[in-house]
């Protein structure tokens, strides 16, 4: 008896070192900061550089005054914050020697933007850079990742995943008008709110009971997200896929959907391997299928 | 099995129980005293009592000191999505002398649609609509600078919100209103 909380330890361990192939967390920490930097780039293109990035006086929405912002109230803080994650960015998705520490640039800088100009820092940055800093950590941000690394970080992508969208699911039941309601659906609402919406809220009301139906599937699918710590995974991902495309499709959401989207290759585990396996002539060495062969 | 396989079990071990208290689903929407009024409890079923109890006995000791780790990289993350839908229609509006310039899902009037609907600004906008945040007062301002760069002889900025029921094809009802006027251009309510 006295064994046992030893074997569960020596299991715990086998478990959270269990060798996977490596290209799947590989391309998080590819996809991820490509989205950051995407939107990174679009506070230009949409005109928000000065709001967002200067203080007050230069014409900024706020001072970042935050406690915890090691830059504001001087000019030139955003803007070198914004120039630290656009050069960090593409040197975490090239990886090599400077990815790991341009991986632990981009977290400090892009966390200090969300100290600057706390408005704009919303729950898919949170996430984001949580999923950095698992990353850090991870073998797949290695100057030279090998072909199979331990499987913890999609382990814990996938807790940190079913937290999400089961706190989703479950806000929604006592939601007013709510998910499922036939007559002003709240999933109506939101695809036609104005300021975030897509959707002629004119056109769209007749079509109500198609609210209800996606309100439906949103929430079963939500509520069965523990799948995902399950062989079931995979197939689950496939509905998350297409909830997110929804969302990118109904509403100008900027980031959040691409983010989330950008988690999926770990989520999508079997099917991204047989993609990249079936990519492989065309992708770099480093990037084909893992050698099995006794060395 | 080596040192560092045992550290690196104890770590993912403390992140796995630090992301489940802290995001510890049916309870992270819920406030700290959420039923420990003797009052509200009379009624309430077991189930949420001992949820509530778990909230303020467990789960509030334990997400408040995890909430020193997760500051300094603003980790702390809500996801309480929808809870309560926008039961009117409410509409952002900026208006340059009596002319209408932008309004909000209007497609015939577009002024820095862009800016406005991007995600880093729209809680801004929204906030000036539905609860004036300190930042409101500041997002009119650069509204009225802009205009003054876009036409130097306008003499009224007028950005108002309007509020109508679903599907909001009426006039809407003006639930917010923030003036300036030259030559001081201060805004004012």
């Amino acid at each position: 008896m006295e064994a046992l909380p030893v074997n569960l330890w020596t299991r715990w361990l086998a478990f959270t070192g269990r060798p996977v192939d490596s290209r799947p967390l590989r391309l998080v920490r590819v996809l991820v900061p490509l989205c950051i930097l995407g939107d990174l780039l679009a506070i230009v293109w949409r005109g928000a550089f000065s709001a967002v990035l200067l203080p007050e006086s230069m014409g900024g929405l706020t001072d970042g005054s935050s406690w915890w912002s090691l830059v504001g109230g001087v000019w030139w803080g955003g803007p070198l914050l914004w120039a630290l994650c656009v050069t960090a960015a593409p040197l975490v998705m090239r990886g090599g020697r400077l990815g790991r520490p341009a991986l632990a640039t981009l977290l400090v800088a892009y966390a200090q933007l969300g100290h600057l100009y706390p408005p704009g820092d919303r729950a898919i940055d949170r996430l984001l850079r949580t999923v950095l800093l698992l990353w850090l950590f991870s073998e797949a941000s290695s100057a030279r990742p090998a072909s199979r690394i331990a499987a913890w970080p999609a382990d814990l992508l996938r807790w940190l995943l079913v937290m999400v969208y089961l706190q989703a699911g479950i806000v929604k039941i006592g939601a007013k008008p709510g998910f499922l309601h036939l007559h002003m659906n709240e999933l109506y609402q939101i695809l036609s709110a104005p300021q975030v919406g897509r959707l002629d809220p004119v056109f769209w009301e007749p079509l109500m009971p198609l609210f209800f139906l996606g309100g439906v599937v949103t929430m079963a699918l939500e509520f069965s997200s523990p799948l995902l710590l399950t062989r079931f995974g995979p197939y689950w991902a496939f509905g998350g896929v297409l909830m997110h495309i929804g969302i990118a499709i109904g509403m100008d959401l900027g980031m959040f959907p691409f983010g989330m989207l950008a988690l999926y290759p770990v989520l999508l585990w079997p099917f991204t391997i047989r993609v990249l396996d079936a990519l492989a002539p065309w992708l770099p060495e480093s990037w084909g299928p893992p050698d099995y062969s006794p060395s | 099995m080596s040192t560092t396989a045992h550290v690196r079990g104890a770590l993912v071990a403390f992140t796995a129980f630090s992301m489940g208290i802290l995001g510890f689903p049916g309870l992270d929407h819920r406030s700290v005293d959420w039923l420990q009024d003797p009052e509200d409890r009379q009624d309430a079923p077991l189930n949420a009592l001992l949820a509530a109890d778990f909230q303020h006995h467990v789960r509030r000791p334990i997400t408040s000191a995890l909430s020193h780790l997760e500051r300094p990289l603003r980790l702390a993350q809500s996801w309480n999505l929808y809870g309560v839908g926008p039961n009117r229609m409410v509409r952002f509006e900026l208006w340059v002398d009596d002319e209408l310039w932008f309004r909000a899902a209007d497609p015939e009037h577009t002024y820095r649609k862009s800016f406005l609907r991007y995600r880093r600004i729209r809680p801004v906008v929204v906030h000036t609509c539905l609860d004036q945040s300190r930042h409101s007062e500041r997002l009119v301002e650069l509204m009225v600078e802009d205009v003054r760069a876009e036409k130097p002889d306008a003499h009224e900025v007028v950005v108002r919100c309007t509020s109508t029921p679903w599907p909001g094809d009426g006039d809407g009802m003006e639930i917010v209103r923030w003036t300036a006027e030259a030559p001081t251009w201060k805004p004012s309510q």
